[in-house]
Order: C-alpha cells, then structure tokens, then sequence
C-alpha cells in the first residue's frame, strides 16, 4: 500500500527524498568517483616523483616510471568516461560493481610495475597497496577484499621471487641503498611475510568495520524510508483533513470523505453509513466506488450486521475473505460486487458512534494492521468535520424556524391590528354615521392606541429582523429619493392637514431625481419616521420641511420642524434604544423610542449619516445623507 | 350622473366592511367578493368602474392570478385595478406581470386612510 501511496501521490520533495534513499548505491558511487579524483592525484604524483627524484640525484629507470604514470592517467580518462556515462543512464549498479572491479584490477596491475621498475623487494612503494587494501574494502563486498589481497600478495611476491631467481631483471635505485637486498633470502623471506601478513590483517579490520558501517548505513535507510513513510501519510492526511473540512454542508463532507479515502488508501471503494435516531440501523450517506444497487443493496440493521456492531464498539474490523466471513449482513451481495476484503472502523463522535467508514477491496487478505489504524485517523478527523456540518445544519434549521415565526407575528400580528385601525377610522370619521362627541372621544383614543400598537409591532419587528440577522439582506438596488420623499410627504398630507400643519416637500426643481444604492422599503422607513416624528411633535399651526438637494456627491436630506425641540441632555441619547426625551414623553403619550434607532441603523447600512440638530421650543432639523450613485444604466429606476 | 360602481375583492370582511362604509357615505355603490374567482364572477355580471383588489388573499397568488385573468378579457381589463398590499412599499408591483393590458393605477399599502381611499378613488374614476 506504500508504494500505492508513493504512486498516487505527487509530492516533489518527497519523491526526491525517497528517490535517493531508495538508490542505496548512491553512496557507493560517490565512493567510485572519489576513486577517481585519487587516481588523477596519483597518475600525477608518479611523474612528479619520478623527475623529482631524477633531480635529487637518484638513479631511476625513468622512462618505464614516466610511462606507469602516464598509463594511470590513461585508464583513468577511460574509467572515468564509463562511469560518466554509466550515471547518465539509468543507474545500474552491477555495471558500476564490475567497473570497480576492473579499477582495482588495474591499479594493481599498475602497483606491481611501479614496484618492480622501483627495486623490487628493496622498493618502498609497496607499502602503497595498505591504502589500496582499505580502498578495495569500502568499494567491494567482503570476499572480493581477500581474493583482492590475495592478488596483491601474488603479484608482489610473484615479482620478488621471479627477480630472486634471476629470471626477471632487478631493477634498483640507484644510491637509494648502501648495496643490494634482493638477493637476501632472510631479507626476502622476512619482507614477504610480514608484507603478506600486514595485508591480511589490514583486509580483515577494514572490511570488519566496513561491515558494521554499511550495516548501520541500511539502518537509516530503513528508519528514513518509514520516516519518509509517515511523513506521507500525515501531509495526506493533512490534506484531505482540511479539504473535508472547508465546507459546512453535510453532504459535500461526506462526499469529500469517501472520495479522499479511496484516493490515499489506493482502494476499490469507501462507504460511510450513519446511525439512524433509533441506533439500529445505518444508513448509506455517501459511498465512492461502488454501483448504486450494492449502495441500495438493502437496510442494514445493526442487528444483523456483526461486523458492524463491533466496529461501533470501537474496534477496527477487517474481513480478510467475505467468501468465509461470518459478520456480513448481505455477502452474497458484496461478492457480485467484485468485494473480497473490507475493513470497517467506526465514526467516533462526541457523544459516542456517528456511524462507520468502510472501505473495500477485491483482493483477498487485503488491509493491515497500519491500515486500520491510519483510517482509524482519517476517521476521527472525518467526525468533526462531519459533527461540524451535523450543528451547521441545526443551525440553519433553527435559523429557518426563527425567520418563520418572524413571518407568523408579522402576518399574523401586523394584520389584525390593521384591520382593526381600519374600523376605527371608519368610525371615528363618521362614515359608519354621526358620533357624539364622547363616542368620538373613545373612538378616537381606542384609535390612538391601535395606531401605537401598529408602530410598535413594525419597529421591533425590523429591529428584530436586523439585530438578529433574520432578515434576508437584500441586494442594494439604485433607489429614486426624489420618489421616495414625494410618497412618505404625500401620506402625511391629511394627518398634517388635520393638525393645520404647511408640509412642503422641497426638491431641486430643474436637476433629475437623486438615485442612491438602497432599499426603497428601507429608505421609506427611514424618512416616514422623521416626518411622523415632525408632524407629531410639531404644534398645530407649524411647519414641516422636507429638503432634497445634491451637496458634494451625497443626497442630503433635512427634514425641518418648527416643533417643541430636544434638549441638549436630551440629544446625547437620542439614538438609544426605547429612549424617549422627557418633552417628547410630555406632549404625546405614545411612542416607542425605537424609530429613531432604525432609522440609524438603515442609514449607516447603507454608508450614510444621519445627524440632528435642536433647540428646545425652537424645532428641530434632521439631517441624513447617503452617497450619490453614479449614472444608473437604463434610466430611472424602481 | 349615474352612480359609480366600485368592486372590492378581498378576503378580510372587516376591511370589506370598513372601506364599503367610507365609500358609501361618498356616495358610490359598492360590491364586493371575497376571492379572485369570485370577483371575476362579478365583474362579468356587472362591470365595476373601478376595482379594489387586495393582493395577498387567503392564497397568497389570488391577486396576481386575478390580474392576469381581468388582463386576458378584452372587457374586464378596460376597469382600472387599485392594489391594496400589506407590504409597505411598491416592491410588489415589481413581481407583478408587466402585461400591456394589465390594467393596474396603483399600489397602495394598507391600512388605507378613509380620506386617502377617498381621493384615490375619485382620481381614478374620471
């Protein structure tokens, strides 16, 4: 399942970290260049030596030395292209092994002419093949080491013995000794063993430590491999955490689940199934991978379903064969299905089981113990996610029965006193026949109080609706002041009539109407409530002004009365909530103290102001702007 | 001068009754119905001078259906129609059908003011 998940996944980091350390020659290689770049320094070293020592006045067979070094230089090149292109290609370890092999065999080769040409048995190169034996035990397995070092001691030997016999010439430096060993046969027999000996036992500490060093080196391969592992899994993990949870929609989670499961366990499908109310039953929610009639296979009761009810106990469950497995409710089914092995855990939620997660496989003995426990992971996060979009959802439940019941008290509230208002005008106009003046007493206060009750219910009703965000917030839409202005002011034509009041509505006569971004069931609100506030407190035989005009981009609005005032104490609180100021109180009874409140609050929605200004007895001016809309297409509008 | 006819069609009879008192003491003859259907019925046996229509009925589409159908009869759509909503404003003039021969004056929000019905009324029936 590892390399399903290395295969499936795209993490550019990681697969270059696994790529390495899968590679375990990668080391090695370094080691066969390193081998390289030693060899050019000794190709070098030769000829440098070589005149050198012609210099220091030593005796040399020059030429043959010169060709040696020159030699070592050549084959270098040669070894050096190979591996070059060796690396080009796809690595290929054994071809690397048996180039190194042909290295060594060539230094060798070389060491034994260096030595010969050198004196022989009297030549102080030899002591050359110790480095050579420790670099044969980092290049090559242990019993190439020993067959190597038993070349060594058989051409060094096979040379020292051939020129003790005379059969190959001996060639000394001259004035490097005081006179000739090579014909010692202590000297010979001593140098031999000790040369044999020493290399042998340099052989056998070196590839002993070398053992021990590749050994550890396998170590941290296997544990950065694991490491490489769990560090997949948890950026997966990770991943599809977090993609499940950005979204609130229940189905969508459960959906993103399945469909994350499937791709990062490399399976054949995911089922989640939830409890039902009862805790008896579990229901299909989502399911990837799988043909809608197994999905709607049939009700699984729990009852019946073993491998259920012990997956919700808290255990993992893998059915290793279905053909075999007793705790499948329907297994008949999932064998038509392709389904040989399925592994079960539970959804765990806070209050205990959701219900389970499910995957399913068509090979046989297919999940492990890893297995169970990394779904166990994907599980626990796919439970919040899941409880998350579960009181989501309760959430816009309740949301939708508070909005309903708003819409019940303003239908079933708001109507009735209406109707009610309506019959009392009726009769208090005598248009259901002439009242006496202390009937018209009472109609008109039963009237009064109808009217007060209607503002009431109306003002807290979109009070309600805003502070609690209950209302649908409708799109601002280009509204006509200008219309606005002229409906409120033509609906107070009688009440300000009535009180021999001058209403004068005062728009800039020649300029085309105001358009500013709102509501016009807002903006209605907003200014019906300063004029019913002017008119209402404004003595018989005053004056209400309603002013429009255009002042550097904002629509201003005054609306002017000549009534009782508000003092400066009074001022301060004006915009509070059900505060009304003590002259207000004295003049008119009723009053809510909310008008003022929402008509603030529509006004600032809407990136406007609304400012007051007063003396007490003098009148009072309210003023409100809004910002202007640019030129709205298609002309004028609502 | 003959009489002027005036249909309200409305479900609520306290408002019915409350607007046929005001309209009556202006002297105009006032029938009523208390559905869309119902209204039609009288129109065809008497065609009204002008028509009181609320728009949300005991089904909240009575009033628009009703429009739509005065609309479709060359008779019926020549009397004018005056809305009567319990919404505040004009937005549901918007949602109604924009039909050439829909025959609405205006929409009014209710409670209606007996002298605003009043001059409503006499407007719209010169």
């Amino acid at each position: 399942m590892d390399e399903k998940i290395a295969r499936e996944l795209s993490l550019p980091e990681g697969c270059e970290l696994v790529e390495k350390g899968s590679n375990a020659s990668q080391e090695w290689l370094n080691s066969l260049w390193w081998l390289i770049r030693l060899r050019w320094l000794a190709g070098v070293s030769v000829l440098v030596a070589t005149w050198g020592a012609g210099l220091w006045g030593l005796n040399l067979a020059a030429g043959p030395l010169y060709a040696i070094g020159v030699g070592i230089l050549g084959y270098n090149v040669f070894f050096s292209r190979q591996l070059t292109r060796c690396c080009r290609s796809s690595i290929s370890t054994p071809r690397a092994q048996v180039s190194a092999r042909l290295q060594i065999t060539a230094d060798w080769v070389a060491m034994t002419l260096l030595i010969h040409f050198s004196g022989g048995v009297e030549s102080p190169l030899c002591l050359y093949f110790f480095f050579h034996i420790i670099l044969a035990a980092i290049l090559l397995a242990v019993r190439d080491v020993y067959l190597f070092t038993g070349l060594a001691i058989f051409l060094f030997g096979g040379n020292v013995l051939l020129e003790y016999a005379g059969i190959l010439p001996h060639i000394a430096i001259g004035g490097f000794l005081p006179a000739p060993l090579y014909q010692s046969p202590l000297y010979v027999s001593g140098v031999l063993l000790f040369f044999s000996s020493t290399l042998l036992v340099i052989a056998y500490l070196t590839t002993r430590a070398t053992r021990q060093l590749r050994e550890r080196e396998a170590e941290a391969l296997t544990l950065s491999r694991d490491l490489q592992r769990t560090y997949r899994r948890l950026q997966t993990l990770y991943t599809s955490a977090q993609v499940v949870s950005s979204t609130l929609e229940l189905q969508e989670v459960l959906d993103r689940l399945t469909r994350k499961t499937v791709e990062v366990m490399g399976v054949k499908a995911c089922v989640i199934r939830l409890l039902d109310k009862t805790g008896t039953r579990l229901n299909t929610v989502s399911g990837h991978g799988l043909s809608e009639s197994y999905l709607q296979k049939g009700v699984l009761l729990l009852a019946q379903s073993l491998m259920d009810r012990e997956a919700l106990a808290g255990e993992a469950v893998a059915v290793d064969d279905v053909a075999t497995d007793g705790r499948l409710q329907y297994p008949e089914a999932a064998l038509a299905e392709g389904i040989r092995s399925i592994l079960t855990v539970s959804l765990p939620g806070r209050q205990g089981p959701l219900g389970v997660i499910r995957l399913y496989c068509s090979r046989v003995q297919r999940f492990t113990a890893e297995d169970a426990v990394f779904l166990s992971t994907m599980a626990t996060h796919g439970s919040i996610a899941i409880e998350n979009a579960l009181a989501y959802q309760s959430l816009q439940t309740l949301e939708e029965a508070k909005r309903k019941f708003v819409l019940m008290v303003t239908h079933e509230l708001r109507a009735p006193v209406g109707v009610v208002r309506s019959l009392l005008r009726t009769l208090e106009g005598g248009y259901a026949g002439h009242l006496e003046d202390s009937q018209h007493d009472l109609a008109a206060r039963a009237l009064r109080r109808a009217d007060f009750l209607q503002t009431l219910i109306d003002e807290l009703l979109e009070l309600a609706a805003y502070k609690t965000g209950l209302r649908e917030v409708l799109a601002p839409q280009p509204v006509n002041v200008n219309a606005v202005l002229g409906n409120v002011v033509e609906r107070y034509a009688v009440p300000s009539a009535e009180k021999h009041l001058t209403l004068n509505l005062n728009l800039d006569a020649g300029a085309p109407p105001l358009m500013v971004a709102a509501t016009e069931a807002e903006l209605d609100r907003v200014f019906t409530n300063l004029v019913s506030n002017a008119v209402k407190y404004t003595p018989e035989g005053g004056a209400v002004t309603v002013r429009l005009q255009s002042v550097m981009g904002r629509a201003q609005i005054e609306v002017t009365d000549s009534g009782i005032g508000i003092s400066e104490e009074a001022l301060e609180h004006l915009f509070e909530e059900f505060y009304r100021a003590p002259n207000a109180r004295a003049a008119v009874k009723e009053g809510t103290g909310l008008g003022l409140v929402v008509a603030k609050d529509i006004v600032t929605r809407y990136g406007g102001s609304i400012q007051v200004q007063s003396q007490a007895g003098q009148g009072t001016t309210f003023t409100v702007t809004l910002p202007i809309l640019a030129e709205s297409p298609g002309g004028e509008a609502t | 001068m003959e009489q002027k006819r005036i249909l309200i069609v409305d479900d609520d009879d306290d408002l019915v009754l409350a607007h046929r008192l005001v309209l009556e003491s202006a002297g105009y003859v006032v029938d009523e119905a208390s559905n869309g259907k119902e209204g039609i019925a009288r129109m065809q046996e008497q065609l009204p001078d002008l028509v009181l229509m609320d728009v949300m009925m005991a089904n909240p589409l009575d009033g628009y259906y009703t429009t739509q159908q005065i609309a479709d009869d060359p008779l019926l759509r020549q009397v004018p129609i005056l809305m009567i909503s319990s919404i505040i404003t004009t937005q549901y003039a918007e949602a109604f059908p924009t039909d050439q021969y829909l025959n609405i004056v205006e929409f009014i929000s209710k409670p209606v003011a007996p002298q605003m019905l009043l001059a409503k009324v006499k407007r719209y029936l010169k």
